[in-house]
C-alpha cells in the first residue's frame, strides 16, 4: 500500500471502526443487532415491498442541483466511481480500483465494463469523463462542483481507464468522486443533469425509478441488470416516503404502513417496543453547524461568539435531549476523525467566563439576535437549547424557522450563492445570508468537503464570512498533507484556529438512528442517510 | 385571565428553562404537568402561554371589531350603492375559509409574527362584525332620534359614533365575545400550522404543534394540557357570550 493510499484509509473511517461502532452502541445502552447492520445480509428469499420514511427534499433530485433530502433518491438510482460504506470505508463501485501517483496530484480509476444505464445502454469511460466535466462546467451551476474544484482535467486513457489531473495534491481525492459527493452519480454522455433528468432518472444504480412525486413519495423497482449481482435488492419494490417530521411517521410504522424510519430521534426510537422493532445506529461526523457571521451584525466580535459557545451545556444536552445518541463535539469538524488532536481542550459550559467575555466586548447586558434555520425535528429542539442557554448570559434569541415548503425553500434559497467575500446581505432568513443560523450537514467520510466549502474563507458554502488567514492556511495544510502525521498536524491547527475564532459552533456529532420493523432484516443507512443495503423480509 | 395577567408570577419555572434530567417526564410533584422533549415545565409554559394567546386574540378581535363596526355603521346608515358594493366585497371575503386567507397572507408576507397574526385575524373578522353591526344599524337608522340628529344638522360621523353606536353597542359586545372565542381557535390553529408565532414559543398552539407526535410514544402530557387550556378558554368565552345575550336581552 502506498503512503497516499494508507493516508486515505487512515483519515477516512471517521473513527468508526467496528470496535468504535460497538462501543457507541454500548454507550447508549442499546442492543444493536450488529450482524444485521454490517451488511451482507441482503440475501435470502426475495421480499416484495420495502417502505421507509425519509426526510423532506431540500432541492430537486437531479445530479446538478441536488441537496440534502434528495440523497436517498439519487442513491437508489445512481452509482458512483466508489461508494462510502456506513463504516466510512471507501468501496469499489463503477470503478474497480484507483491509484494515486505524482505525489497525489494524479489519480487513475479503472472502470467496470459491465455497468448499464437503466435505458439498457452500456456505461463507458466517455460517460465517466462527461459526468465529471458536466459538473465542472460553470454553465451547469452544479451544486457538487466545488468538491472537485481542484480537478484540472479528466481524460479517458482507454476504454476502461479514466485519469484525473489535480491542480494540487489531494490524498483524499477518491472521496470527492464517491457517493459522499452524491451529485456525481454517473450520467450518460450528453445527458443533462438538471431538472429534465428527473422524468426518467436514467442512472446505473440498483433501483429503477417508477414514479416520483416531489416531497411525497418515490417508488422504485429493483434493477436486475445491476452490475454487482451480490447487491441486487431482495425486495422487488422500494418506496421512499418523505416526512417533514420523522416523529410523524411513527403511527405509520406502528400500524405496518412503513417498514422503517430513517433519522428518528433516539429518545423516540427508545419508546418503540423491542419485540417489534430494531434500531440501527450510525455514528457520523455530521450534525448541526451553527454559524455566526464575522463580517456584519452583532456577532462580529469573536469574544461574543465564544461567549455563546460557552453558554451551552453540551454534555447535558446530549445526555438528556438526545438520549446519548451523539458524540461530544468541540466546535470544529475535525473532532470525530482519527486524525483529531485529542489534547485540544474541550469547551464546557462556563457562564462566568461567557459573561466576562460579553462585558469585554462591550455588551455586558447582552442583546437581541435572531437565530434562523429551517423546520426539522433536530433543529427545532436545538434552537430551543440555544435560546435557553443564551438567556442565561443575557442574549435574547428569537427563533425564526423556515417551514414554508416543508423543506426549507427560503432557507436554502442561496440568494448569495456562491457566497462572495465582502457580500453583506444579512438576515434574509437564508443560510448564506443569515447573521446567526444553523445548517444541517450530513456525515462525510473525510472532513475535506466541510473544510473547503464551509470553513475556508473562499468556500462557496461559507456562511460565517470569517477571513482568517490562519484558518485558511490550516485547511490548505490539511488538503495537501500526504502522510498521516501531516494530516494530524494540520488537524491540530484547524482545531485550535476553530476555537480561537469560533466561526461555527458544533455541539455534537450525530448518531443517526433508524428504526425498522422486525419483519424486515438487514436494512442499514450510511452516514448521509442513504439506504445502503436493500435488506430482506424476515 | 388571571394566568394571562400574573403568569410570570405563578409559573414555577422560566418557560424556556430546560431540565436535562427530566426529559419527557410524566406529571409529578416537581413538574405538575410533566415536561416536554426539551425538559421544559409544561405547567409553566401553559401559564405563560396564556398571556400570548389571550392578548393576541383580544387585540385581533378588537381590530376586527373596530374595522367591522366602522364599516357596518357606514353601510347601515348610508345604504344605497355604497352599502351594496361594500357588503358584496365583505361577503366575498367571508366566503374564503379563515385559515386559507391566513396562510396565504403569511406566505405572501414571507414570515409570521404576533403583529402579522393580529392584522390577519383582525382583517378576517371585519366582514362578520360589519354584517352584524350593519343589520343592527339598519333598524336603528329608522328611529326618531336619528331623524332628530339629522334635523339638528349633526355631521354624519357624529350621528354614527355618538348617536347610533351606543345603541348598537350591546350587539357589538356580544359579537366581540363570539369573535374572541373564534380568535382563540384561529391563533392556536395558525400557531399549530407554524404560521403564527415564533418557533418554540410557549403559546398553546405552538406547544401542541411541537409535541403532538410524542403522543405516539406515550408522552401525552405536553399536548394534553395546552389543548385543554385552548378548549377551556374557548368554552368560557362562549359561556360569557351566552350570558351577555341574556343580559342585553338580544
Amino acid at each position: 500500500m502506498s503512503t497516499i493510499e494508507q493516508t486515505t484509509n487512515e483519515v477516512s473511517t471517521n473513527g468508526l471502526s467496528r470496535r468504535h461502532f460497538i462501543q457507541a452502541a454500548a454507550a447508549t445502552g442499546v442492543a444493536v443487532p450488529f450482524a444485521q447492520m454490517i451488511g451482507g445480509s441482503s440475501v435470502g428469499a426475495a421480499g416484495k415491498v420495502f417502505r421507509y420514511a425519509a426526510q423532506a427534499q431540500e432541492g430537486p433530485a437531479c445530479p446538478w442541483m441536488t441537496k440534502g433530502g434528495s440523497l436517498g433518491i439519487l442513491n437508489a438510482v445512481g452509482s458512483w466511481l466508489c461508494d462510502v460504506a456506513p463504516s466510512g470505508e471507501l468501496k469499489p463501485s463503477v470503478a474497480t480500483s484507483w491509484k494515486g501517483s505524482n505525489g497525489g496530484q494524479t489519480w487513475t480509476f479503472t472502470i467496470r465494463t459491465d455497468v448499464k444505464f437503466h435505458d439498457g445502454s452500456a456505461l463507458t469511460a466517455d460517460d465517466v469523463v462527461y459526468t465529471i466535466k458536466s459538473h465542472l462546467n460553470p454553465a451547469n451551476k452544479s451544486q457538487s462542483a466545488a468538491r472537485i474544484g481542484d480537478v484540472s482535467d479528466c481524460v479517458k486513457v482507454n476504454a476502461t481507464t479514466v485519469r484525473f489531473d489535480l491542480k494540487k495534491a489531494n490524498a483524499n481525492f477518491p472521496f470527492a468522486v464517491s457517493s459522499s459527493n452524491y451529485g456525481l452519480l454517473m450520467l450518460k454522455n450528453g445527458a443533462k443533469g438538471d431538472e429534465s433528468w428527473i422524468a426518467k432518472m436514467n442512472g446505473t444504480g440498483k433501483w429503477i425509478m417508477v414514479s416520483h412525486k416531489v416531497n411525497e413519495k418515490t417508488v422504485f423497482k429493483r434493477n436486475t441488470d445491476y452490475f454487482d449481482k451480490a447487491q441486487i435488492p431482495s425486495f422487488e419494490t422500494m418506496e421512499q416516503i418523505q416526512y417533514v417530521s420523522q416523529s410523524a411517521a411513527i403511527p405509520a410504522l406502528k400500524t405496518g404502513k412503513l417498514d422503517s424510519i430513517h433519522l428518528l430521534y433516539g429518545n423516540e426510537a427508545d419508546t418503540l417496543p423491542k419485540s417489534k422493532f430494531y434500531k440501527t445506529l450510525v455514528p457520523t461526523c455530521g450534525g448541526l453547524h451553527m454559524h455566526m457571521r464575522a463580517d456584519i451584525g452583532q456577532l462580529t466580535d469573536k469574544r461574543v461568539r465564544e461567549a455563546i459557545a460557552l453558554s451551552l451545556d453540551r454534555v447535558a444536552y446530549i445526555k438528556g435531549v438526545l438520549g446519548g445518541y451523539a458524540l461530544l463535539a468541540n466546535d470544529s469538524v475535525m473532532d470525530s476523525f482519527p486524525t483529531a488532536d485529542k489534547s485540544v481542550p474541550q469547551r464546557k459550559k462556563d457562564l462566568a467566563r461567557a459573561k466576562a467575555l460579553l462585558a469585554e466586548a462591550g455588551v455586558p447586558n447582552g442583546f437581541k439576535v435572531t437565530l434562523q434555520s429551517w423546520k426539522r425535528d433536530d433543529i427545532d429542539k436545538f434552537t430551543q437549547f440555544v435560546k435557553s442557554s443564551c438567556k442565561e448570559i443575557g442574549i435574547d434569541v428569537t427563533v425564526d424557522l423556515d417551514g414554508s415548503d416543508g423543506g426549507g425553500a427560503r432557507w436554502y434559497a442561496y440568494s448569495v450563492y456562491p457566497s462572495v467575500k465582502g457580500s453583506k446581505v444579512a438576515n434574509k432568513g437564508e443560510w448564506l445570508a443569515s447573521e446567526f443560523g444553523i445548517a444541517e450537514w450530513a456525515g462525510r467520510p473525510t472532513p475535506d468537503e466541510y473544510l473547503v466549502r464551509e470553513w475556508k474563507s473562499t468556500g462557496d458554502w461559507n456562511p460565517h464570512y470569517l477571513d482568517a488567514p490562519e484558518l485558511d492556511a490550516a485547511v490548505d495544510a490539511w488538503t495537501s498533507a500526504l502522510t498521516p502525521a501531516k494530516k494530524k498536524a494540520a488537524s491540530s491547527l484547524i482545531q485550535k484556529a476553530s476555537l480561537k475564532y469560533t466561526p461555527i459552533i458544533i455541539v455534537y456529532n450525530e448518531t443517526r438512528v433508524s428504526v425498522t420493523s422486525n419483519k424486515v432484516k438487514g436494512v442499514e443507512f450510511n452516514q448521509q442517510g442513504a439506504n445502503w443495503s436493500s435488506g430482506t423480509n424476515a | 385571565m388571571f394566568s394571562a395577567i400574573f403568569g410570570k408570577l405563578i409559573a414555577r419555572y422560566d418557560q424556556d428553562f430546560m431540565d436535562y434530567e427530566y426529559i419527557n417526564s410524566a406529571p409529578s410533584a416537581k413538574y405538575w404537568f410533566g415536561t416536554d422533549s426539551n425538559g421544559r415545565d409544561v405547567y409553566s409554559r401553559v401559564i405563560v402561554g396564556s398571556r400570548i394567546i389571550i392578548v393576541i386574540s383580544f387585540l385581533a378581535t378588537l381590530l376586527g371589531a373596530f374595522l367591522g363596526a366602522s364599516l357596518g355603521l357606514a353601510a347601515g346608515y348610508l345604504k344605497g350603492k355604497f352599502d351594496m358594493v361594500l357588503m358584496r366585497i365583505l361577503e366575498a371575503i367571508s366566503a374564503i375559509p379563515v385559515i386559507i386567507i391566513a396562510l396565504l397572507a403569511v406566505a405572501a408576507i414571507g414570515r409570521s409574527s404576533s403583529i402579522i397574526t393580529i392584522l390577519i385575524i383582525g382583517f378576517i373578522f371585519t366582514p362578520n362584525v360589519a354584517r352584524t353591526v350593519r343589520a343592527a344599524v339598519l333598524g336603528e337608522s329608522e328611529l326618531e332620534y336619528v331623524a332628530a340628529a339629522k334635523l339638528r344638522t349633526e355631521k354624519t360621523a357624529h350621528i354614527l359614533f355618538r348617536e347610533v353606536l351606543p345603541n348598537v353597542l350591546p350587539t357589538l359586545i356580544v359579537e366581540f365575545t363570539v369573535r374572541l372565542g373564534y380568535a382563540i381557535f384561529a391563533v392556536a390553529t395558525l400557531s399549530f400550522l407554524g404560521a403564527g408565532l415564533e418557533a418554540g414559543s410557549p403559546d398553546w398552539g405552538t406547544q401542541v404543534a411541537d409535541t403532538w407526535s410524542l403522543i405516539f410514544t406515550n408522552v401525552w402530557w405536553p399536548t394534553l394540557f395546552p389543548s385543554l387550556a385552548i378548549a377551556s378558554v374557548a368554552v368560557s368565552i362562549n359561556l360569557i357570550s351566552d350570558a351577555l345575550l341574556e343580559v342585553f336581552e338580544l
